[in-house]
């Protein structure tokens, strides 16, 4: 063995990881070889200084203190993951709440809508109802109501145009207060 | 009450399931040893007392993931390494107090001063000690680490790759740049006093 094969083996024969022929060899070449002795001895003695560097024990009453420390904050560890716990349940709680409060939301508003669409389309009902009856009243002739066929009163246009006007303007009672009246009959295209 | 007769691996077991009395005896049984590593990066009592606390707080809030851990030593320590090499980061910037045994608390005194040493051990000890703190200090931080886990507190290269996350080669790599360069600060010293 020459000292480029042993150099890089030394520290290994320090921490008793070579096989027993390789020590023997490695041994006998350190014993014969200066240089190689000198490193061999230096990491020894470094491996000695820096084992003997070791910690001292800071003593049983440290470690009592200290433990029962440690004991403590991991006791109010499971403490606040116990408390932590109850927030969850909470936060559960809380979101059932919002969803119900959402769905009554909702449910008011359909209810709404539904309200509205049954009220326009009743609007739309009494309209036809009223638009149906109108007819009826413009064709009437107002001589069968006065039952006195022979004599004409009013002529067909006449009566339309008061049919029309007491469908505009309402009761009859009204009408006196449109000095304008005939002129507006006028204006109405009767087609 | 200790619990003497279960092994680590069934404490941890133990413990993963919720038993509280298994997590005080592995902060018994494991404390020195974090204690010491921790001393021996941060060089303080203070800041070794620290990591101690906060290593076992984190296992403690790490307790489902331990059902899944192979070592629980390795697991341990690489935690008490990570939050050491993170504090000394930030005690870079301070400058750095040097402790001696005043200022340790009262009850840590009393203990050290129970222990007799001779003047001239004690003087030899603490020189030898505070030249490789020193020499140890100037290394870069892994190189520092893989030092003091293999040859102060006598891990495995094995376990040392398993606690630093590192390849085993790596470690070797690291140990020997470090002995070298230990070798030569310490040489360098004495060649000065002669």
């Amino acid at each position: 063995m020459n000292c480029r094969q042993a150099l890089p083996l030394l520290e290994s024969l320090v921490d008793n990881e070579l096989p027993e022929a390789e020590t023997a060899r490695l041994k006998s070449h350190i014993n014969d070889c200066n240089h190689c002795r000198q490193g061999y001895q230096e990491t020894i003695h470094l491996r000695e200084i820096l084992s003997r560097n070791r910690v001292m024990d800071p003593g049983p009453q440290y470690w009592t203190e200290t433990t029962s420390l440690i004991l403590a904050r991991t006791t109010e560890l499971a403490d606040k993951a116990q408390v932590h716990h109850l927030p969850q349940k909470t936060r559960h709680y809380g979101q059932v709440t919002i969803i119900r409060s959402i769905m009554s939301v909702v449910a008011s508003i359909t209810i709404l809508c539904i309200a509205l669409l049954i009220g326009s389309s009743l609007k739309k009902q009494n309209v036809v109802h009223y638009v149906k009856n109108a007819p009826l009243l413009a064709t009437t002739d107002l001589r069968d109501l006065l039952q006195v066929k022979d004599h004409p009163i009013y002529t067909a246009q006449d009566q339309i145009n008061l049919a029309r006007g007491a469908l505009l303007l309402g009761m009859p009672g009204s009408l006196g207060r449109f000095a304008g009246l005939s002129d507006l009959f006028l204006t109405i295209d009767l087609k | 009450m200790r619990d003497m007769s279960k092994t680590v691996p069934e404490l941890v077991e133990s413990f993963a399931k919720g038993d509280q009395s298994a997590f005080a005896e592995l902060v018994t049984r494991y404390r020195k040893k974090v204690y010491s590593l921790a001393y021996q990066i941060l060089r303080n009592h203070l800041d070794a007392d620290e990591v101690v606390q906060e290593t076992f707080v984190r296992i403690y809030r790490r307790q489902k993931e331990l059902a899944n851990v192979k070592y629980f030593s390795t697991f341990l320590l690489r935690i008490a390494t990570n939050y050491s090499i993170d504090l000394l980061r930030k005690r870079k910037g301070h400058s750095k107090i040097e402790e001696d045994s005043s200022s340790l608390p009262g009850t840590v005194q009393l203990d050290l001063a129970r222990r007799v040493v001779t003047p001239s051990q004690k003087f030899e000890s603490k020189r030898l000690g505070a030249e490789i703190e020193k020499a140890l200090d100037r290394l870069p931080p892994r190189q520092k680490m893989t030092a003091i886990l293999h040859d102060v507190e006598g891990y495995t290269k094995t376990e040392i790759a398993g606690i630093l996350e590192c390849p085993e080669a790596t470690v070797r790599s690291n140990l020997h740049i470090a002995r070298t360069k230990l070798r030569k600060i310490l040489k360098h010293k004495h060649k000065r006093k002669e």
